[in-house]
Formats: C-alpha cells, structure tokens, sequence
C-alpha cells in the first residue's frame, strides 16, 4: 500500500538517530496508527484522558527539577528525579514548537519498579494519545502509569 | 500474427515517443528548474555569487557560513531562521510553525525552507560569520568523572580557532552503530581561547543521547571528528564588577574557560565560584578548579555537595547549591553573575541572586536549552 | 455506447453514476492511505482532479493522432503511462518555479499520482467508450471531482470513527475497505439518473 506522504515523514522521523538514539518505535511491529489506537482504547478502559495524564505527568516533572538533578521522595516509596540536558527536541509529528530534553526518572524503592519519561514524551501523550512503541526507553504501558497516578 | 514491420513500427513509436518526452523533460530541466546565477547580499554588504535552486541553509553553507541548524535541513528545529529583506517569497506551510506574528513582521524565515531563486537581501548576526567549519583529531580522552569525560580535539583543518571564552562550538555525530544518521550537538568550551589548535569539552554522558553515547562509548583517541562554531553570547562581560559563577554538572565547561583566560590576562577582578555536584565522585576536575587560584589571586572555588556519602571527609558546603550562594553572598550590589546548568538549577539561582540585589541584566546564563 | 453524449452529462455521470472509485474501484491504495485526515485528502483529490483531466486530454490526441494511423492501439498501456509520467513530471518541474506554496500543499501529492492506476484507469475507458475530445476531456475532469469527493467524504467518515471501538482485526484499512463497500452502495442509488457506460 502506498504510503501518505505526511505519515510516512513521521515514521522517518521516529527511526532510530533521527531525533533521539532509538527513536520512538522500539522493536513494535504495528505501525503508529495501530499503536495509537490501542492504547486509546486502553485509557478509556481504564477511565483516563491523555490531558488528565499529562497535567499530572507535568506536575511531577515540576516538583522534581526543583531536587536540582537529586531524586526527591514522592507518596507511596516513590521517588521522582529530572535530568536537564543542553539542547531542544522536535516533535516527530512536526508539531511546532522545540520541547526541553528533560529525563525524568521515577522508581518505587520498595519494589523496585523504575521508568522514565521526558518533556517530549509528555507532549506526545497530550498532543497525540502517543505513549511510544514497546521497546522505546521512554514508553510507559498506561496500566502502570494508572497504579502510579493513583498511588501519588 | 505480427510481421516485421509492425514490430518496427511499434519500437520505433515506442522510442519516438520516449525520446521525444525525455527531451522535453531535459529542455524543462535546463530551463524551468534553471535557476542560474543569484547574488545574494548580506547586511547589506557582503556579496555573493551563487548558483540557484538549492535551499538557502545548504548555499550558505558551500559558501561557508554556517546558521545554526540541529535537523541538518529537515524543516524540524526551527533554528536556522535569518532575516530576509527581499527575494524569497511567501512564506510556506512548512515554515510557519515556526514563525511568531511579530517574526513575519520582520521577514524571519527558515533558511532550510527558503529556496536561492533569485537576488537576495539577508541579515545575518555578524558574529556568525566567524562561525566554520573544522576537522579536528581527537587528542585525548580521558574520565574527569564516572560520567563525564574530558574531550580534546586538536584541530586539522583549518587550524586555528577564534573564540571567546564561555562561547560553544557543535559536533557532527556520523553514523554509527546505534544511529545511522547524521545530528548536530552543542558542547561548551573548556579550553582557553589563547589555545588557539585546540577544542577542548566536558561531556556528561546522557541516557539515550545520540552524541553522548557516541563519544563516550564509541570514538578513540585519534579518531577525525568535524566540529563547527564558535556559538553563543556567554562570556564575560568587561566591567569592573566582582563576579559570582554558579555551574552545575558539565556547566563547569564554560566557566573554566572563562577562568584560565582571566588568569591568564592577569585580570584582577574578584571572582567565586560555586560549584554544586551530589557527592565527590560528581566534582568536575577538583584540584585543578582549585589551583586556579595560584594565578587568580582574588578568586574563590566553593564546591557545594548536595548529598555527600556517609563517612566522606567533606569539610567544604552541603546542601543546595543556592543555600551556599545566599550564605556566602552578602550583597548583590556590585555583583554580576555567570550561570551555567540546567533551567531548574538557572531559576533557582537567579531566584536568589535577585534577592540579594543583582540585577536581573547582569544575570548572565547558560541554561541547556 | 454513446459517442455523442452530452459533455455535461459525462461531468456529472463520472462524477455519480460511474464514480471511477466507487463503481470501479481503481484508485484504491492512495485512497486507502491518505483518507485519514481531510487536510491531505483535500490537496491529493486536487492533485487528482488536475492530473486526470490534463492526462485524458493528453492520451486523447496521442491515441488518435499517433497509435490509431500506426495501427498501434494495442500499446496504448505503455503509452498513456508513459505519458502520464512524464506530464506529472513537467507539472511537478513547473509548480516548484512557480509557486513554493502550492508546491508544498499539491507537490508532494504528484509522485504519488504517478502510478495511480485511476488515472490510467480513465484514459482506458475513453478509449473503450469512444469519447470525443470535448467529452473526453469532461470525462476526466469528471472522474476527478469524483474521486475528490469520495476521498473527502471517507476522510470526513474516518474522522468521526476514530474515537469508536473497532473489533481489533478491522481496525485500519479492514473498517476503510467495509466503509468504501458502503458508499459504493449508497452511490448505486444515482445509477439511474445518467448512463455513461
């Protein structure tokens, strides 16, 4: 099937070394659409909004760049860092606009359950229900990321 | 069924009617997508003479001056913008995103987008045209800590580089294995100015960055690397004023560089500088920040550890980095500052030095953005 | 057959009777791919629209003015695609001089348009119906609004589907293909108003 030209712009800039070194399709098989949908469906089932999602994703960034590079201690045995790093990143949909390269590591010590997300990755989750493919560094699965939004 | 000659008749229509289309296509090349000979004028002064139908960011580029750009062209960072006083047309889809109202105003454009079509107006920062293009070999690299190495680049050709201290130049990371393609990164320069064959830069090694990853894991001591700059208006400011210097992580680049070349022009003016790491092993380069007070006299080195291990002799500041600041800055009056860190680290600071009374004006900043 | 059918009946019959999409179902690939948003759709339909009538009008003089006294009807495959090509090509030369804004909206649609087999598709068929020039020309301009509208009215479709809950094999071009099904159907409801074919 022939490609649209736009789409086919977005896959390329999600390939690995375009934008961030491995890129944001990880090692999923379905093309961007099919993951989109998918967790769509997933977050309605579990009774969140991308919008909702990002505000408190936002909202823990914010406290943790305020621990200046430390992790700082959220509810629940969470803890929460954010790692600044020099330069800015596109949006791979061509959204305009440059997001900040923010890492923001978040690990539970009882359990020892740890993730990342960024800056970018906060937008991709408002702007485009995009939680990344599975295998990306900075995918989270919206089941995880429900037990923790709840939890803090 | 066929005779001969119908078979003739068909390769010869056939060869006809390709040839004759071919043709066309070759004439419309030639004429229509012929752009031929644009002068492009710059500030209004410089005039170059360039062939059309290339976008304006590569032609620029084979005439070496170099706009900032980290896509390489792609339309998808928004930073190569330039003013254009005539000759490029109406602005496009893919440049709008963009462009603020008050930009288009101005006549901003993305110099990837705009195509050479004709003469040219455009305003370039004039300090750009001292921006080149170097290769450069790698001299040494070596750890200053468990993430951040010490990158020296003795540069090939051309040889010299005019900078100023606290300025930064970019470096093109090739393909390699995790990446197979080509992006721009910007690094601080930790040498002195007055080392005018070597680069020299302190990079942290970041999760998942292409650049970093590359250099800490990937290239060896003699490798070629291709760096372009000097960019950025950090540097130090020729006042009379004592100077507070706060830098955290690989901040302490910029700083250093500004240091050694007070040091070395025998500057007199008191300078403290805090550093703020989590614990020991994060201090950049210790002693050597240290010593530098042998050849400055009036200047402090204040490293404040955020999170010192258990049972570490640390005699010097703990806490925030900004606490240290507030505790040894008694009044911001005839101070101005020098930061370099992460935005939460930059708001911080000025956060206090503006309590203390510097002006904001004389807040100077690097942040990582 | 008619050969001496109106050129306003042809318009409007290519455009509901005999939708080159709908009723034919040629077209089908970019139409699949790029129905997803209206804003593409929109600048591709206008690709179509521009590339079908010219490229009609094109293979028209060519057939009957180069394959028909050669006795070589029976390239006209080669030759129409051929033609194609290298018009889209020239287009494509002449949009970027002229206009980098309607470059960027139409431009990146026209390589796509090559190998677009509705465009083949009605350079056939008016050779098998017998058109005149005039009615040619109509009839792919025809053709074109057609499969403008019905790409337009699959993106409008799609875009109010996207939130529903799709059984998970249908979901992408599986529902697309079901949708298409539908407004061919529906489409059959004009069949009686004009007969082109």
């Amino acid at each position: 099937m022939k490609e649209n030209p736009a789409m086919k712009k977005v896959v390329n800039n999600m390939r690995p070394g375009v934008i961030s070194l491995h890129g944001f399709l990880g090692d999923d098989k379905r093309d961007i659409e099919q993951i989109i949908e998918h967790d769509a469906a997933e977050l309605e089932k579990l009774g969140m909004i991308p919008d909702e999602v990002a505000d408190k994703l936002q909202e823990i960034m914010e406290k943790a760049l305020g621990g200046l590079g430390d992790f700082i201690s959220l509810k629940a045995g969470y803890e929460a860092k954010a790692d600044s790093i020099r330069g800015k990143l596109p949006c791979p949909f061509s959204h305009p606009g440059l997001f900040r390269k923010t890492v923001i590591t978040v690990r539970n010590a009882e359990t020892g359950e740890e993730f990342l997300y960024t800056d970018l990755g906060i937008h991709l989750i408002r702007d485009h229900c995009f939680f990344q493919g599975k295998g990306s560094p900075f995918r989270i699965e919206p089941v995880k990321l429900q037990v923790f939004l709840q939890k803090v | 069924m066929f005779s001969i000659s119908t078979l003739l008749i068909s390769i010869g229509a056939i060869t006809a009617l390709t040839v004759f289309l071919a043709i066309i296509l070759v004439v419309a090349d030639a004429f229509i997508a012929n752009y031929g000979e644009c002068k492009i004028t710059i500030n209004g002064k410089k005039e170059l003479t360039v062939k059309g139908g290339r976008s304006l960011l590569s032609t620029l580029m084979e005439e070496e001056i170099f706009i900032p750009s980290a896509c390489g062209g792609r339309g998808s960072c928004g930073l190569c913008k330039l003013r254009i006083e005539s000759g490029a047309g109406q602005y496009l889809p893919t440049e709008l995103p963009w462009i603020s109202k008050e930009e288009q105003a101005r006549n901003v454009r993305l110099s990837c987008q705009v195509k050479v079509k004709n003469d040219m107006e455009i305003l370039i920062p004039e300090e750009l045209f001292s921006v080149k293009q170097f290769s450069a070999k790698v001299e040494s690299l070596k750890d200053l800590t468990y993430d951040i190495k010490e990158l020296r680049l003795k540069l090939i050709k051309p040889e010299i580089i005019e900078f100023k201290a606290g300025q930064f130049v970019q470096i093109l990371t090739p393909e390699y294995k995790l990446s197979d393609e080509q992006v721009f990164r910007a690094y601080s320069v930790s040498s002195v100015p007055s080392e005018t064959d070597v680069v020299e830069l302190e990079i942290r090694l970041v999760p998942e960055g292409i650049c970093t990853t590359w250099i800490h894991q990937y290239l060896k001591e003699g490798d070629t690397v291709t760096i372009n700059g000097p960019y950025g208006d950090f540097h130090l400011r020729d006042t009379e004023r004592d100077i507070v210097c706060i830098a955290g992580g690989s901040g302490n680049a910029p700083i250093k560089s500004i240091l050694l070349d007070m040091a070395e022009k025998g500057n007199r003016r008191k300078v403290s500088y805090f550093y703020g790491a989590r614990s020991r092993r994060d201090l950049v380069l210790p002693e050597e920040m240290a010593e530098i007070t042998k050849r400055l006299p009036n200047y402090k080195y204040i490293p404040v550890l955020s999170n010192p291990d258990e049972g570490e002799d640390w005699d010097g500041e703990t806490g925030w980095v900004t606490d240290a600041v507030a505790r040894h800055l008694e009044s911001g009056d005839n101070v101005e500052a020098y930061l370099c860190g992460s935005p939460g680290m930059i708001d911080a600071c000025i956060k206090v030095l503006t309590e203390k009374g510097v002006p904001g004006e004389l807040i100077f900043y690097d942040k990582f953005a | 057959m008619n050969a001496d059918m109106m050129p306003a009946a042809i318009f409007f019959g290519a455009i509901f009777t005999g939708n080159i999409l709908l009723s034919n179902y040629l077209g089908m690939c970019s139409f699949l791919s790029v129905s997803k948003e209206i804003k593409t759709s929109t600048g591709l339909g206008a690709a179509v629209i521009f590339v079908m009538a010219v490229t009609t009008l094109l293979n028209w003089i060519v057939y009957h003015y180069l394959l028909i006294p050669l006795h070589l009807e029976y390239l006209r495959f080669i030759v129409f695609i051929v033609v194609i090509a290298a018009f889209v090509q020239l287009v494509e030369m002449i949009i970027e001089r002229v206009s980098e804004g309607l470059y960027a909206a139409l431009g990146i649609f026209l390589p796509l348009i090559t190998v677009n087999c509705a465009i083949l598709g009605v350079s056939l068929f008016m050779v098998i119906r017998n058109y005149s020039l005039v009615s040619s020309f109509f009839y792919g301009l025809g053709s074109g609004v057609g499969w403008f509208l019905a790409i337009l009215a699959m993106a409008g479709i799609r875009k109010k589907i996207a939130g529903a809950s799709i059984p998970k094999g249908l979901e992408g071009p599986g529902i697309t293909l079901i949708i298409a099904g539908m407004m061919a159907l529906a489409f059959m409801g004009f069949s009686g108003m004009i007969n082109i074919s």
